[in-house]
């Protein structure tokens, strides 16, 4: 395995963490829209009041890891998705600001709908961008050759639409473990509806890349019909995954949802990556050809690697700080 | 309207608005954050409540402050790959790396304790929170100085060399700690500093004036100034020596600033144009006003220093010269005017007039420091601009062009919007922060407030 190998799965681990992490805060978003009850949503803030920041800053993390290990990718991709990712800043400022503005103000009703609007904004941009991606650039060497548009697809829309069950998914399992009474079992039903949900869009994603012919990078058979072996096992122990949860919410555990949807994402994650490896922009770019020099991966390696451990280690103690079920206006 | 059909310059725009929006939030975080560790270590040292709640109320102005800082920070290192993409596939593989050790080192740590800081007084005991402000405020300081040291290596790269279309980097530490990046990274901590208290002294001295919770505030705004009287001349000291330094390290840049077109003869001094016009096209000053001698005192400190003049450097490789030579001036003259109203402070504190008795008394001060709490942010912003707009027309200084480091494949169209779209959205950002924070100021601090049972020493809670 060469330094970029290595890099290409860190990156992918970073990527499994900030879409866990901050998909079920702003799958907490989304819910807020589809609740009406005030104290409700101010639980259901008070429950990603201390954590929500953090989990963001993962994709500040993701971008500097991106530029420093890969600055071709991130010279390019950020610029051939020009329009998503400028859409994707405007509405992490709204959701940001949305939810540090509703705690200050009585009427919260204006703020609330902002935070949930932006939720969704930001969804939508994270499809948008990991499907124009995935889906193959249009590249000469390391020069974008495609158009403004050219994420506008089928595939990008479907993907979106995983993304806008799936996040409301962790983020069920999240209140079930953070919150008591009437709310948590209003968010089982949410688990139930948006797991079914972000399983049936797994299920239609898998079946038009198989239809269309064009996408067999992401299932392990470039230019090929099929599904290799390999990313069928792996998508059938995300499913497996998948089906504990329901188990899980229909039993009335409270940890467990959580956990069985990470490992599900986790194993949806390794499917995909084991099919892409080593292409980090198909159809054409290897993690390889777009690294930066070895000797500067190797420091990178011993500064961000030796830092990542002390990372997750006081976020976790972050999570231990603000563990127990969410009562809402806990100042002090 | 050339320019509006040129997605170059509205990239530059663009970037140029952003920063200079940004930069504003966390300068304020990196002195208030230093502040609250003052703060909370003199709670735990005395078990004064008074400490506590000046921390309390001052911490609620950091977190709002540093909302905003953040929503509109991310937009920088996205603007990187965005649109200045050849700039980013060059040098990434080391300016990349120092924004992403930046965010993993600084950012994070920040993120992680503030939540801690600013709601975990139940939740943990007074050792554990001290250390998370302590943490809060030095991961601050942290993400300032790898900034810098990313800013610093674009004014005056160094450790290594171009080679296919690549930086290559052969000294590591070189590259890391470029000649440019001592005296910057002090010039803008301390430049942090000194917002961060004339806005602490405004915030106390408005309250004063008005007759608010004058111990209160007479507390914070003795500290503001106490902590001021040190860091304003200290600043005009640094920022002299800053200077210099970029006469040896960039005399394009200093050329521009200065409006100085033909270098001085041996023997004779050069002339410091107090204000001038540039007419570029004829390579001289329409109109001037200058002090004989005076630049060369200012740059070389010897009154026949030799300063190079514009005309010693290629065209196509000078910086613009009337947004340099106007921003420099009005933040050297901002700085002049906050050395003069600490010198007025201390000369009413020597006279007794910083008690509670006369504290309603000493309301022209109060508004010089308001004033001057606005020029501090107003100096800021002036001396980037000096910083940036006299590094063109490079953006790695003589290694990477401007026009070279720019996504080739968007339209003026397509940064027009996104340009827009920061307009708007830094203009509602605007507006949302100052009704909260014009919120919190009226809400004033809560006297009543007491600290959890588990951070009372025994015998209070007794």
């Amino acid at each position: 395995m060469t330094l970029a190998d290595v890099w290409y799965w860190i990156l992918a681990f970073l990527l499994w963490l900030y879409v866990f992490t901050d998909g079920f805060d702003l799958g907490v978003g989304i819910l807020c829209l589809l609740e009406k009850s005030e104290a409700r949503h101010n639980v259901m803030v008070e429950s990603i009041e201390g954590v929500w920041h953090a989990n963001q800053t993962w994709l500040v993390m993701l971008g500097g890891v991106l530029f420093g290990a890969f600055p071709l990718v991130y010279g390019t991709v950020l610029a051939a998705l020009y329009l998503p990712a400028g859409f994707l800043l405007f509405a992490l400022m709204a959701r940001g600001i949305g939810i540090e503005y509703r705690a200050e103000v009585a009427d919260k009703w204006f703020w609330t709908k902002v935070f949930g609007w932006g939720s969704v904004a930001v969804t939508v941009a994270h499809g948008i961008l990991l499907g124009g991606i995935l889906q193959g650039m249009a590249f000469d060497g390391l020069r974008y050759v495609g158009g403004s548009f050219d994420w506008f697809s089928p595939f990008t829309i479907l993907l979106t639409a995983t993304l806008l069950c799936l996040y409301p998914m962790f983020a069920a399992a999240w209140l079930v473990f953070k919150t008591e009474g009437g709310l948590q079992d209003t968010a089982r039903i949410w688990g139930l509806r948006f797991g079914s949900g972000a399983v049936g869009c797994l299920v239609l994603l898998v079946g038009y890349i198989l239809l269309d012919g064009h996408l067999g990078h992401l299932v392990g058979r470039p230019g090929r019909a099929g599904l290799s072996p390999g990313f069928i096992l792996l998508l059938v122990v995300a499913v497996l995954n998948a089906a504990l949860y329901f188990r899980a919410l229909g039993k009335g555990w409270e940890r467990r949802p959580l956990m069985y949807s990470a490992v599900m994402l986790l194993f949806v994650f390794l499917a995909f990556g084991t099919s892409l490896f080593p292409m980090i922009v198909p159809p054409g770019v290897t993690a390889e050809s777009a690294a930066s020099p070895a000797p500067m991966l190797r420091i990178m390696l011993y500064v961000i690697g030796g830092f990542l451990p002390v990372v997750l280690f006081y976020n976790a103690y972050q999570y231990r700080v603000f563990r127990g079920k969410a009562v809402p206006e806990d100042e002090v | 309207m050339d320019y509006l059909t040129d997605p170059l310059l509205l990239s530059r725009l663009q970037f140029a608005l952003t920063t200079a929006f940004h930069i504003t939030f966390p300068t304020l975080t990196i002195g208030l954050g230093v502040y609250l560790v003052c703060l909370e270590a003199l709670w735990l040292k005395t078990r004064d409540l008074a400490y506590f709640r000046q921390f309390r109320f001052w911490s609620g102005l950091f977190a709002v402050n540093f909302a905003v800082g953040v929503v509109s920070g991310i937009p920088l290192e996205f603007q990187f790959g965005a649109n200045w993409g050849p700039f980013s596939a060059t040098v990434g593989n080391f300016f990349g790396q120092i924004l992403g050790f930046e965010g993993t080192m600084a950012f994070m740590l920040e993120s992680a304790f503030l939540y801690i800081m600013l709601f975990g007084w139940k939740r943990v005991g007074p050792r554990m929170h001290f250390f998370a402000t302590i943490m809060v405020a030095f991961a601050a300081s942290l993400s300032a100085f790898w900034i810098l040291v990313a800013n610093s290596w674009m004014q005056t790269p160094s450790g290594g060399h171009l080679a296919g279309g690549i930086f290559v980097v052969d000294d590591y530490l070189a590259a890391v700690f470029s000649p440019d990046l001592p005296l910057a990274f002090t010039h803008m901590y301390l430049a942090c500093l000194s917002v961060s208290l004339f806005v602490i002294g405004a915030v106390s001295g408005i309250n004063l004036l008005l007759g608010r919770h004058p111990a209160f505030f007479l507390r914070s705004f003795k500290f503001a100034a106490i902590a001021a009287l040190v860091v304003t001349p200290l600043q005009a000291f640094v920022g002299d020596l800053n200077g210099q330094e970029i006469g040896r390290l960039q005399p394009a840049k200093v050329a521009a600033i200065e409006s100085h077109w033909d270098t001085n003869q041996p023997g004779q001094g050069a002339a410091w144009n107090m204000v001038a016009w540039p007419d570029p096209a004829n390579e001289r000053n329409s109109f001037e006003i200058s002090i004989p001698y005076a630049l060369s005192l200012l740059i070389t400190h010897s009154p026949t220093g030799i300063v190079p003049g514009l005309k010693d450097f290629p065209k196509e490789d000078r910086p613009p010269i009337v947004l340099p030579f106007y921003s420099f001036r009005l933040m050297v003259g901002v700085g002049g005017m906050m050395v003069a109203v600490m010198a007025w402070t201390l000369w009413w504190w020597r006279r007794g007039r910083l008690t509670l008795a006369r504290a309603s008394e000493n309301k022209p001060l109060y508004l010089a420091w308001a004033l001057m709490a606005g020029g501090a942010y107003l100096a800021v912003v002036m001396g980037w601009v000096t910083r940036e707009v006299g590094r063109q027309p490079w953006l790695a200084y003589g290694l990477i062009r401007t026009e070279g480091g720019h996504s080739a494949n968007l339209s003026a169209g397509e940064v027009g919007l996104s340009l827009v779209g920061f307009i708007v959205a830094y203009t509602l950002l605007s507006a949302a922060f100052l009704f909260f924070m014009g919120k919190l100021l009226r809400r004033g601090p809560n006297m009543d407030e007491m600290p959890p049972a588990g951070h009372l020493p025994g015998r209070t809670a007794g």
